[in-house]
């Protein structure tokens, strides 16, 4: 997200009145210093509820996720998505039975059972809040290895990288950019109006050479060449 | 369409019945239209709840009001209303124009409204209400598209597009975009899949009339569900089992019933009904069927059954539930004949069919169909050469055997098994593991669905079907044991009523509720939505029963929420559950935000906005020209389809979508050509290359003389990008076939433009690709064009040298091609490929005894190619190929075939074309040779042809000519004594008189024959020609006195002027022909055998030869040294090969990169050009081709444009403000790559498009982070990365779940390689020569090591690899298994040590460079 627009954005709070809104979303501008970029926020946020046994949270994002993220991607990634969010409920529950929460167990279990009941992969793991030690039992053994959880991490990383990269670009963003270039342009139009539209059927206009030997018919190697004589490669490719 | 002219169809129309059918209009124009009827109880339904339907703020008395104050007045108007104004405000809503009809013309009533399309909802001509019937007639379009219904889906979801795809997300934006039109207009209708129609491009389309009976069959449910339970309930799958099972439906009912839920339709051959076969009617009263076994288990046998699962892929037992074959067989008797032929046997054969019942149940796999129950009819033949079917002896007549079936299917034996059957055809046996056991795996439920056409069975029942009781049990004295059943077999799903607060609220709401009409048609989409996602949970619900349906949905979303995908959870949840929801939906208000709401993707809007104006622009193309669907008046509108995909094209990730649309398009041969030239670059930014190949086969169709403007794709730019969308292999293999064909089709300007092409083609792939792919095809052409009839018409003067045929010309078209190809590569296309060609037809000639069209056409095109050929040939090499080849293998052979009594041609005109073709050569070789080495080598050719005439004619006593009997007529028809005087000039042309009749020995003869020819020979003129390398060693120039021994004298020097008598009329009509080929001042032959540059010369020659003879099925390396390429100082790093292997970049420790062309065939060779903007040692490089950028690094990343020689972007990798050194590049796809460091535990994307970092994967666990990336390597189907890290430790990551899948320990060294293999195979190469291959299935194994030190490893092809290790030595693999072992010579190495090296594979040639420098081309 551009900068200006958390600017902009933050006026608009304000002048509307939502000044606890705009407080809170100033506080996490400044708290967020550093952070790469909105994945690596995602991934931060998915682990403090986690930690902090907020599940209603956690479900919420991974709503939005599956609303507004996971909307675009292809059918083989969309199964990975929903692996991946069954993956992140059992570092969720493995962490609060760790812990001893076995309250935060009983209420993960009862809330989880509208999305898992008749779900294969969760069969073994209504039986958790009742296994004694879980951490030595062969179903459980591997979810309580510093290297499962490792792995499970990275995958997160890497596949809302993944998603990230595809997903539409926020809509008020491509609205902000948008009204930007359009004024942009016009100032640009009325300098230089004698440019011509691409038309259809001209899309070969810049189009594909794969053959370096039509290098040598512009100028010597290692000069520099003009758009201009680049384009009389192509008069010479259709000529050869 | 005007208005005069809808009122015309809307006349015509008015008695028509539903169904397709063409109107003649008065102008004498036919127009096929579509006809169906909406009748008048349904109408007055549709009225009595069309509240529900639509409403109109400006019509008062009107049947729907939207506000709560026109309620009370629209009942009180209820009584006055009727039909007839509903219809009319319909037609106004939708602008169809109206027809009033009623008894007379006059005053029938036609209301106007001009038609428009409206987005989904199919166009409608017009609409006719009768007013006296009440009957409404909507008059559609007759389409030529294929429409599918939705309910298809349901019912067969294996078929259905998944729910999280693309396509499923574009069904459910149209479905929204559809409510909306609809609610625009104030219409509401209640949705459901069977009445929404799909086309081949998955568009929505809705039928208006569906929509209005759909209604009022919801209306009529639901008044039937709060009065009294109809005896057999037709709506419900569950008390309709109930019932069946406590004996209130018959077998034979309650199976039909099966069948409709099953969407099986009677009549309809991919879905009939089935019923069971119940007897073997080898008894009348045993011998039942066993009912717990398929029918086509009992026919075909367990063992087969088990056998055919094992073996086959995917496995199955069963094909077809009722194949039709099977259905047509059984309707023998009644079925038309051309409908038999067409499903059952081409042929007709009567007695094919089995002549009685009992032979018809032996003879089928598949199950019985109602017919055999309940029609007498289908017994008796309709077909004056077919039996009627024959009936079992216990039943006289028809009538009384389907009473006795019925009879036994009604049975207490066949009744109290009768649910097996179910279980099997329609039950729990249908799927899983029960499936299997039961032998009942049907092929449509496997994975690997080929065909859509195989309609296997629908699955209505997950649990074991209930037994049915003896018919005398009494079921009423057992109530609770009846609610047991339906409680233990049936599976309450859905126990939970609706409560009371539920059913209140739900009355409430709908006065409450601003629009209830809306929001119920608005739900209905949801429950569409939801049936599509969840089919299995609706099937006992008959289509249309849409308030049973929404409460069934209601239930599901509640219960079943886990098998919703995410993005539809909540969106389903409010719409479904609107009236008990806190948080209520408000239609108005999310209107405009439809596709947001249901979380669909923002491109939705766009994809669907973009295909409205495509299908607007198809219902403009059926309206503007309903009488030619081709017509040159709409080619604007096409070009405006053309422009919507342009830009739709761009959507990605929509599945093959655009690809069918565009398939779609390339059918129209008008626009065809300009459909590819426009959408192919498009369509290849877009898709990968493995599914992009599903077009190549309709671009190839393209290439055809009927598509207009073919011109357009013959263009070099549109070829290129062809060759890099689909690869060169595929390029050269599928695309230039189809013009190369058109060489010979094609005429003037045309021809020109396909020629330049080969050429240009050729130039581009070089002399072995164009040997490989061009010439050979060129060469197999040739004799296409004297195969036909046509192509054999006499068009120069028969009987004479001039012996022209209409083949000639495409002849001239190819064969100037090849000799275009042998001028641009040098003589040895001529010596190793064209001259080996012609003998070798007549070597395969050799033999036998009758030849045929294809086999002597191919001859006759040898011999005419043959002059062609040695008029290219220097005199030397003449010389070396004359006694062997020229004359040994082709011509002498010609001879001795025509000249052959024993042998058949296909016609006696082939032989003679033959003849007169060969004379014609061996005259202008003859010319050529000179009178001597005629002589030395001819002269047996000569003896033979003139002792030919022995075998026809005799000199009688007196000296006359006597023609022999029995003669070979072949034979007499050439050699005529026309033709003895042919020869005799010819040779003596070139030999003298003397000397030919020294030669032959029946001079008498011939001299007789010679005096009675009646026609003077014509000998064409010979071009004089500027020898090349001196004159032949006697010129005939320097023979005149032959010329005394001519029976005319000639002067010297002038014989040409004596031969040859110009008569007009003998002007050959293809004189024009002759000019094209006047070559400029230079021959042929000189350019053929210049100095040129691009000639094959030195070891190149060896290698041309080689690849044109190998047959070695394995990589070959001889060590013959191609080229060197000069200019690097330093190692070389790395080389990249462009995949069209004209060109290639090599990276070099001496800080440049250097782009080479293998255009010019020489030596020593130097760059195109060098980059020099590295400022270190190159370590990596590779080009992303279809977009024509380089991407370096020597620490620093550099993308950069070769073309124009431009540094693009410099990126810097920034970690904490510090620039990270870059040490890897892999591509990942067309335009992005992914890029490693040596210091960062993560590889990054970097998109070459936006020219921007995009992604960041980790590739270690947090534990390692210390350690950096010291190599990368991404598998050939670019799914999987290897990395390989500076410990000694490799990752495998999956790029498309960005899972880690292995990691592992390789050795305590670095990995200095990986290479893939193939797609699951991947080797590590380690600093300490060890290695170790790792194959990767879910997770990652160790497959094996090689025991010898290594130090690389190179992938040649899918079974062979080669492995190079200390001292220079190399190894080939084939399949895993070594094969030999070659030393590399020092001097191709330039005394260091291989450090790349790569393989091409369609040349067949090792780019080799070394640690020196040295870089070399090898093969």
């Amino acid at each position: 997200m551009p900068a200006s627009l958390n600017v902009l954005i933050s006026e608009y709070l304000q002048v509307q009145g939502f000044t606890k809104t705009a407080a809170v979303f100033e506080d996490e501008l400044n708290s967020e210093v550093g952070l790469q970029d909105s994945v690596e926020k995602m991934i931060l946020q998915i682990f403090s509820y986690i930690e902090n046994y907020n599940l209603d949270k956690l479900f919420q994002v991974w709503q939005f996720l599956h609303e507004k993220v996971f909307n675009v991607l292809s059918e083989t990634q969309s199964k990975t998505a929903a692996d991946l969010e069954n993956t992140i409920y059992k570092l969720y529950v493995v962490n609060c039975v760790k812990n001893g929460k076995s309250d935060k167990t009983t209420e993960f279990f009862k809330k989880i059972s509208e999305i898992a009941l008749g779900n294969a992969v969760w069969t073994d793991w209504f039986a958790l809040p009742y296994v004694k030690n879980p951490e030595t039992e062969k179903t459980f053994e591997k979810y309580f290895l510093p290297q499962w959880q490792a792995a499970q991490i990275i995958w997160l990383h890497n596949f809302l990288s993944l998603a990230f990269e595809q997903v539409d670009k926020c809509r008020l963003v491509s609205c902000v950019e948008k009204g930007m270039r359009a004024s942009l342009n016009d100032s640009i139009a009325s300098n230089a109006s004698q440019a011509g539209p691409s038309t259809p059927g001209s899309s070969f206009e810049t189009g594909l050479v794969d053959d370096f030997s039509v290098i040598a018919q512009c100028g010597t190697p290692g000069s520099k060449t003009s758009y201009r004589s680049f384009k009389s490669i192509f008069k010479n490719m259709g000529k050869s | 369409m005007n208005k005069d002219f809808i009122l015309e169809i809307a006349h015509s129309c008015a008695k028509l019945t539903r169904g397709r059918h063409e109107v003649t209009l008065r102008d004498g124009t036919v127009f096929p239209v579509y006809i169906r009827h909406v009748n008048d109880s349904c109408l007055l339904d549709t009225w009595a709840s069309s509240k529900n339907l639509l409403a109109s703020p400006h019509h008062k008395v009107s049947s729907l009001i939207r506000s709560t104050s026109f309620i009370e007045e629209n009942i009180a108007s209820t009584e006055t209303r009727n039909a007839h104004s509903f219809i009319e405000q319909l037609a106004s809503s939708f602008s169809i124009p109206l027809l009033i009809s009623n008894t007379s013309p006059e005053i029938s009533k036609f209301i106007w409204n001009p038609p428009t399309s409206v987005p989904h909802i199919s166009p409608i001509i017009c609409i006719v209400l009768n007013e006296l019937t009440g009957q409404a007639t909507f008059t559609y379009y007759n389409e030529p598209k294929k429409l599918k219904k939705l309910s298809f889906y349901s019912l067969f979801p294996q078929y259905a597009p998944t729910a999280n795809s693309m396509v499923f997300k574009f069904y459910i934006a149209q479905l929204l975009a559809l409510f909306k039109e609809c609610h625009a207009k104030n219409f509401y209708p209640m949705f459901d899949p069977s009445i929404i129609l799909i086309n081949e491009h998955h568009w929505i389309w809705l039928k208006l009339d569906d929509a209005l009976e759909n209604v009022s069959r919801t209306k009529f449910f639901t008044k039937e569900e709060k009065e009294t339970a109809p005896p057999t309930s037709e709506t419900d799958l569950k008390k309709a089992t109930r019932e069946w099972c406590s004996g209130k439906l018959t077998n034979f009912d309650y199976l039909m019933l099966l069948n409709k839920f099953a969407g099986r339709k009677s009549g309809d051959h991919t879905r009939h009904p089935v019923m069971p076969w119940v007897s073997d009617f080898t008894s009348p009263d045993s011998n039942y069927r066993p009912l717990n076994r398929t029918k086509y288990r009992l026919a075909k046998g367990e063992a087969q059954l088990v056998e055919q699962y094992s073996k086959q892929t995917p496995s199955y037992h069963v094909p077809e539930l009722l194949s039709d074959i099977c259905y047509m067989v059984y309707r023998a008797r009644v079925e038309s004949r051309e409908n038999l032929s067409k499903h059952v046997r081409t042929q007709w054969v009567p007695e094919e069919y089995p002549t009685s019942m009992s032979r018809l149940y032996t003879y089928t796999p598949d199950e019985c169909i109602p017919e055999f129950f309940n029609d007498p009819s289908i017994f008796k033949s309709i077909h004056s050469d077919m039996a009627d079917l024959q009936l079992p002896e216990w039943a006289p007549t028809p009538e009384k055997f389907v009473k006795w079936h019925r009879e036994v299917l009604e049975s207490n034996v066949v009744s109290e098994a009768l649910h097996s059957w179910i279980d099997l055809t329609f039950g729990y046996l249908l799927t899983g593991k029960a499936a299997v056991n039961a032998l009942n795996v049907h092929l449509s439920f496997t994975e690997h669905v080929q065909k859509e056409n195989i309609v296997g069975p629908v699955q209505l029942f997950e649990k074991p079907h209930p037994r049915r009781f003896a018919k005398n049990f009494d079921i009423c004295s057992n109530p609770l044991n009846e609610d047991a059943i339906v409680e233990n077999n049936l599976g309450e799903l859905f126990s939970k009523e609706c409560s009371l607060t539920e059913l209140y609220k739900n009355i409430i709401s709908i006065h409450k509720a601003d629009t209830p009409a809306a929001l119920q048609s608005f739900q209905s989409i949801a429950v569409v939505i939801l049936e599509l996602l969840l089919p299995v949970q609706f099937r006992d619900i008959l289509p249309g029963n849409t308030s049973m349906k929404l409460r069934r949905a209601q239930q599901l979303i509640q219960h079943k929420l886990g098998e919703i995908p995410g993005y539809l959870r909540r969106p389903l949840k409010r719409v479904l559950l609107a009236h008990t929801n806190e948080d209520p939906i408000s239609i108005k208000n999310i209107l405009h935000e439809l596709n947001h709401f249901y979380n669909l993707p923002n491109v939705m809007t766009d994809i669907h906005y973009n295909l409205v104006k495509y299908f607007d622009n198809d219902y403009l193309i059926t309206t503007t020209s309903p009488f030619s669907y081709n017509n040159f008046n709409n080619d604007h509108l096409f070009r405006n389809k053309i422009k919507v995909l342009e830009h739709c094209a761009d959507f990605p990730s929509m599945g093959s979508i655009w690809l069918d649309f565009f398939t779609k398009l390339l059918t129209n041969r008008r626009i065809a050509a300009k459909v590819c030239y426009v959408l192919l670059p498009q369509l290849s930014k877009t898709y990968e290359r493995q599914e992009i190949m599903k077009v190549l086969q309709p671009i190839c169709n393209v290439f055809d003389l009927k598509t207009s403007n073919l011109i357009m794709v013959l263009d070099t730019q549109f070829l290129i990008n062809c060759s890099m969308t689909f690869g060169s292999q595929n390029f050269l293999e599928t695309i230039v076939p189809k013009f190369l064909e058109l060489v010979v089709v094609a005429r003037d300007n045309l021809y020109q433009a396909v020629r330049e092409i080969i050429l240009w083609v050729a130039r581009r792939y070089g002399p072995n690709l164009t040997a490989k792919y061009i010439t050979s095809k060129l060469l197999c052409l040739l004799p296409t064009c004297y195969t036909n009839a046509d192509q054999r018409i006499i068009v120069g003067s028969p009987d004479s040298l001039t012996y022209e045929v209409t083949g000639d010309l495409p002849f001239q078209n190819v064969s100037k091609c090849l000799v275009e190809i042998a001028i641009m590569f040098g003589s040895s296309f001529i010596t190793v490929q064209y001259l080996p060609f012609c003998a070798d037809v007549f070597e395969q000639a050799h033999g036998r005894t009758v030849i045929l069209t294809a086999w002597e056409s191919a001859m006759i095109a040898s011999v005419v190619l043959l002059r062609k050929l040695v008029d290219c040939l220097t005199d030397k090499n003449l010389m070396d190929q004359l006694e062997d080849v020229v004359v040994g293998k082709i011509l002498f052979n010609a001879v001795k075939l025509i000249t052959s009594t024993s042998l058949n041609f296909s016609t006696k005109d082939g032989r003679k074309l033959l003849a007169y073709k060969t004379m014609s050569s061996l005259h202008s070789i003859a010319d050529r040779l000179g009178a001597e080495n005629v002589e030395r080598y001819m002269a047996f050719a000569i003896q033979r042809l003139f002792s030919t005439f022995s075998v026809l004619y005799e000199l009688d006593d007196n000296g006359g000519l006597k023609e022999l009997e029995a003669r070979h007529t072949e034979l007499s028809s050439i050699f005529t004594p026309n033709f003895a005087l042919l020869l005799v000039h010819l040779f003596s042309f070139t030999c003298g008189r003397q000397y030919t009749f020294s030669i032959i020995q029946n001079k008498e003869l011939i001299n007789k024959l010679e005096a009675s020819a009646q026609l003077t020979p014509v000998l064409p003129q010979l071009d004089p020609r500027l020898r090349y390398g001196g004159s032949m060693p006697k010129s005939i120039t320097s023979s005149p006195s032959s010329s005394n021994s001519l029976s005319r004298s000639l002067p010297s020097g002038n014989r040409i002027s004596t031969f040859y008598v110009p008569e007009s009329s003998h002007t050959p009509p293809t004189s024009s022909l002759e000019e094209n080929f006047a070559p400029d001042s230079v021959t042929d032959c000189q350019r053929v055998n210049d100095d040129n540059q691009t000639h094959l010369q030195g070891t190149w020659v060896d290698h041309f030869r080689g690849i044109l003879t190998a047959f070695s099925p394995f990589v070959a390396f001889d060590q013959i040294q191609l080229s060197s390429f000069i200019g690097h100082s330093s190692a070389i790093k790395k080389t990249y090969v462009m995949e069209n292997e004209n060109s290639f970049i090599s990276a070099s420790a001496d800080k440049t990169i250097k782009l080479w062309s293998l255009k010019n065939f020489s030596e020593v060779c130097t760059a195109q050009m060098t980059y020099e903007r590295h400022s270190k040692a190159v370590v990596d490089v590779l080009m992303l081709e279809s977009e024509g950028k380089i991407v370096s690094t020597d620490g620093a990343l550099h993308i950069w444009d070769p073309f124009c020689d431009k540094t693009l972007r410099r990126p810097t990798w920034q970690d904490s403000g510090i620039d990270v050194n870059v040490n890897g590049i892999a591509q990942q796809n067309s335009s992005t790559v992914l890029v490693s460091s040596q210091t960062s535990p993560f590889v990054l994307t970097y998109d070459t498009r936006v020219l921007d970092w995009a992604n960041r994967f980790a590739v270690v666990p947090p534990s390692e982070v210390t350690h950096g990336v010291r190599i990368i390597s991404i598998s050939p189907n670019r799914n999987y990365l290897a990395v390989g890290l500076a410990t000694g430790y490799l990752s495998m990551l999956d790029l498309r779940a960005g899972r880690v899948i292995g990691y592992v320990n390789v050795s305590d060294s670095e990995i200095v390689q990986l290479e893939w293999l193939s797609d699951d195979l991947v080797v590590a190469v380690n600093a300490d020569h060890t290695s170790m291959m790792y194959e990767l299935t879910n997770k990652m194994r160790q497959f094996g090591h090689l025991k010898e030190p290594i130090t690389g490893v190179y992938t040649i092809n899918d079974r062979e690899y080669l492995t190079l290790h200390p001292m220079n030595r190399l190894r080939f693999h084939v399949d895993g298994d070594y094969r030999t072992e070659v030393k590399i010579h020092s001097e191709i190495i330039g005394g260091g040590s291989i450090s790349t090296l790569s393989y091409m594979k369609l040349n067949q040639m090792f780019l080799v460079g070394s640690s020196s420098g040295s870089f070399r081309l090898v093969c």
